[in-house]
């Protein structure tokens, strides 16, 4: 039933695809995850018994089609049979970041009329609760099922209830109506691939978040196009999940990829245990933000100077011959010279074999990085050792990625890859990347200005994102539309991309390059805590706070000289003259992050208003 | 509250003299199951000292310690645990070159019924037994939020986190009375959060009694059912955060004069 021509234009459902799952290999381990210590296993056929339970519990409460839901919880296997239940009944399903704050749960929640919350302990329903409980409150939203019930046996009876509650009370519905099962299954045949299934909201750099309407048909064509790209469509699938799955890349990656490939999804433990996580399960597919990608770097590299001093000259020697191959399978891409690829055996055999094991990515097929810029040198890493990993563009509007780096190809440098099968695309004269796909989203929900502002009416999506075409058919990202900068001389700059070059330094978390309207460029700069403060460490430098790190001449003196090696890359006008150091750790909860951590633009000159004084002087 | 409900712990005028001293001078209080009591006073009032008593870690010089109904005043501190009295020190007690997960198992080590013979084969009861420990400080490893600090030896860990496993041991013996000696100390706002949330946590789901001393009075107010007043190795004052806080004794001894007129 699975069939290329069909999956390649998304024409499934998701609930269709776990009852084929559940059917056609109903006793394999679908689910993993770790009960006190120990991984436990849960079936297709019960990931697709408690999502149709989850159906039941939530007809039994009168929810019917196109009414929503929110989730707001840490990745768990409740989460899934939440997601899926209540897309069995064609209702639609709004996921929360873990992070966000209750004014933000609010402003959703209220905004999609959700009329029930799952959420994932005390801290999520509490965020629930405290939004109901506001002047507006939330008046669509009559019930909350809260997954870990610690800590919340005095709170009032009910709110919340237990989530094995909500399918207790799908239990009841099927012993009441005798022709409940019938019905679920003609439901779930009359879903269309075109119905909204999820809502997922963009968070929103500008301006409040809006949401955007996804299908089936987009999360279908966006997780297999994906794996046609990556070649992994006959590959065995086993994922660590741990990133929100209220983003539209986790969703994809791990629920409708899993869907299409079967195989096994296992849950870390928290973020903090991924890395142990990973060598225990060792994955066939891992998905990284940089900062995980940069964690599993540094700790290989914490442990090998504890290692005997054979070990490190072997390391060294390995590293530095790794490096040379590496290069030459990045001109090269599959074609590398013979001699080329007996001596990578040959290291491998030595060296980085047993380094992919310590990580426990011996059996990646496909490893991916995304979400922010990454430092070039982490990735280099891991190419070095034999696990390239991939990078792609996309968007939450296009249903996740539109193009990715494909392997076997050379590497062109900056470059996202070639188009996904299924993608057309064209550059505006400005620069601004068009696409169209199956994976192209419906609008946004309660906002038809703001969907006619980038959707057309025959289905081209203005991204809003400034390219440049590279090689013969792929596509470097320039920077946000929005977040070019127009100086008083009139010149148009690109701030991502330097401020990407700051931040690959260790000592530099987060930097704004500032300059509309202005003579010149200047840069707010947040120094990493972690690493400054064991750089001071190591010269005596005492310091007690983050601010108290950023006073001193020394600090100041170390990122001016980041800053200097960085402006010497770019031309004059791009240089940053003048820099001020935060004095405080940006955050999402302050409203300065996203819940993906980027920087609010649309926040920068109410927020720094007494910085950017310190640049361009009063009145500016 | 019900008349009848026999108290988990009682005391009954405790004093301890060292020489001419009296640390403790005809101390009485009750825990009553699933309550939380706090014992505070000024630095010196002996607050350490009873509690040294209550657990058995120093011999009361008059006066009766019920647990349940039962005299223990006599006991060595060693049969402790194996009535339900678990408890934290004020300076950490842990192994430190030992893990996590080795430092919660010694904290069941009461549970522990085979010869050397027996765990030397491996077979049958200590292989059960060591199963089902592993299995309870799991429990509590997710409970304590600290699965990523499982095998990381002790050494290794912030104070905060030290005072998280310390907890964890008292917890696996599987206590009906907690005796908690200044947890918070030396913790930063979010760590005294959590640790004040673990504290609900522990009554809540184990329904395990909690007798703390606390210096920190946001915790005390916050969490207590009931708070005794220590000064001087008396009693000056008991009831609820909110009688407490308005007394004028308590006020006197914690400001060292006479209270403004209330």
């Amino acid at each position: 039933m699975l069939e290329h021509d069909k999956l390649i234009l998304g024409e499934a459902t998701l609930p269709s695809l776990l009852r084929l799952r559940a059917t056609d290999r109903g006793d394999q381990v679908a689910l993993r995850e770790k009960v006190q210590g120990i991984w436990r296993g849960r079936t297709w056929a019960e990931y697709y018994r408690d999502a149709r339970r989850v159906a039941f519990g939530l007809v039994k409460l009168g929810l019917k089609q196109g009414d929503r839901i929110i989730i707001a919880g840490e990745d768990v296997p409740e989460w899934f049979y939440a997601d899926l239940g209540a897309q069995m009944i064609g209702v639609q399903v709004v996921g929360i970041y873990p992070t966000n704050p209750w004014p933000e749960v609010q402003y959703i929640a209220g905004h999609c009329q959700a009329k029930l919350a799952v959420t994932g302990d005390q801290e999520q329903t509490d965020k629930v609760l405290d939004a109901m409980a506001s002047i507006e409150g939330l008046p669509h939203l009559k019930h909350i099922f809260c997954v870990d019930l610690k800590g919340l046996r005095r709170y009032e009876p009910g709110r919340p209830h237990a989530f094995a509650h909500l399918m207790e009370l799908g239990d009841q519905y099927l012993q009441e109506n005798s022709s409940a099962d019938h019905w679920l299954d003609a439901m779930i045949d009359q879903l269309m691939p075109d119905d909204v299934n999820v809502l997922v909201y963009t968070s929103g750099t500008t301006g409040p978040p809006k949401g955007a309407m996804l299908t089936h048909r987009n999360f279908v064509y966006g997780a297999y196009a994906y794996m046609v790209a990556r070649q992994m469509t006959d590959k065995k699938f086993e994922s660590v999940c741990y990133l929100p799955l209220c983003h539209v890349a986790e969703r994809t990656y791990s629920t409708v990829q899993h869907l299409i490939a079967g195989g096994c999804v296992n849950f870390a433990e928290s973020v903090d245990t991924v890395a142990t996580n990973i060598r225990e399960i060792a994955p066939t597919f891992f998905l990284g933000v940089p900062r995980i990608w940069e964690k599993l770097q540094q700790g290989f590299e914490f442990r090998m100077k504890d290692s005997g001093r054979f070990q490190r000259w072997l390391y060294s020697v390995g590293m530095k011959r790794g490096r040379v191959l590496s290069d030459r399978r990045t001109q090269h891409g599959a074609h590398v010279a013979l001699a080329g690829r007996l001596e990578f055996a040959l290291w491998y055999g030595l060296l980085f074999r047993n380094m992919q094991r310590h990580m426990g990515l011996n059996r990646t097929h496909t490893r991916m990085c995304g979400g922010a810029s990454v430092s070039p040198e982490t990735l280099r890493f891991f190419d070095i050792i034999g696990l390239p990993v991939g990078q792609g563009y996309g968007l939450t509007e296009a249903g996740g990625l539109c193009f990715v780096q494909v392997p076997g190809r050379p590497l062109i440098s900056g470059s996202c890859g070639p188009a996904m099968e299924g993608v057309e695309w064209k550059v505006a004269e400005d620069g601004e990347v068009i696409v169209r796909s199956p994976g192209v989203f419906k609008g946004y929900l309660f906002d038809d200005k703001g969907t006619r502002d980038i959707l057309s009416p025959d289905g081209w999506l203005a991204t809003g994102d400034i390219v440049e075409k590279r090689g013969a058919d792929e596509l470097a990202v320039v920077d946000r539309k929005k977040a070019i900068i127009i100086t008083s001389g009139g010149k148009n700059i690109a701030p991502s991309e330097i401020e990407n070059a700051l931040k690959d330094s260790p000592f530099i978390r987060e930097a704004i390059v500032v300059g509309e309207g202005k003579k010149f460029l200047g840069g707010l700069i947040q120094i990493d805590f972690d690493s400054v403060g064991r750089w001071a460490g190591e010269r005596d430098l005492q310091y007690t706070t983050f601010k108290s790190l950023t006073q001193m001449v020394e600090v100041r003196e170390l990122i001016q000289g980041v800053v200097d090696v960085v402006n010497s890359k770019f031309a004059r006008v791009e240089n940053i003259r003048k820099i001020v150091l935060l004095e405080k750790e940006l955050d999402h909860d302050d409203g300065e992050l996203t819940a993906t951590q980027k920087v609010r633009r649309g926040t920068i000159n109410k927020k720094f208003g007494r910085e950017l004084e310190q640049i361009y002087g009063a009145g500016a | 509250m019900n008349a009848k409900v026999q108290p988990l712990l009682e005391v009954r005028k405790i004093s301890k003299r060292f020489g001419g001293v009296k640390a403790v001078n005809d101390v009485s209080l009750k825990v009553n199951p699933g309550e939380i009591v706090s014992l505070i006073g000024p630095n010196g009032a002996g607050k350490t000292t009873t509690f040294n008593l209550i657990s058995g870690v120093l011999p009361p010089s008059a006066g009766q310690i019920l647990f349940e109904g039962k005299d223990v005043a006599g006991l060595k501190s060693s049969d402790f645990a194996g009535l339900g009295i678990g408890r934290t020190f004020q300076n950490l007690a842990l192994f430190r070159q030992g893990t996590v997960v080795e430092n919660l198992l010694v904290g069941r080590h009461i549970y522990f019924r085979y010869s050397v013979l027996e765990s030397l084969l491996y077979f049958g009861r200590p292989r059960r037994q060591e199963i089902q420990a592993r299995e309870k400080i799991e429990q509590i490893i997710e409970f304590l939020e600290i699965e990523e600090l499982r095998d990381k030896t002790v050494s290794q860990l912030a104070y905060g986190q030290q005072k998280r496993v310390e907890l964890g041991r008292a917890l696996a013996c599987e206590p009906k009375l907690l005796l908690l000696d200044e947890i918070v100390a030396g913790m930063n706002r979010e760590e005294k959060e959590d640790i004040a949330r673990f504290i609900l946590d522990i009554r809540d789901e184990f329904g395990i009694a909690v007798l703390m001393i606390e210096h920190d009075m946001q915790v005390v107010m916050d969490l207590s059912d009931r708070v005794y007043v220590l000064d001087f190795g008396s009693l000056i004052a008991q009831g609820t955060p909110a009688q407490v806080a308005d007394n004028p004794l308590v006020l006197k001894a914690y400001l060292g004069e006479e209270a403004p007129h209330a």
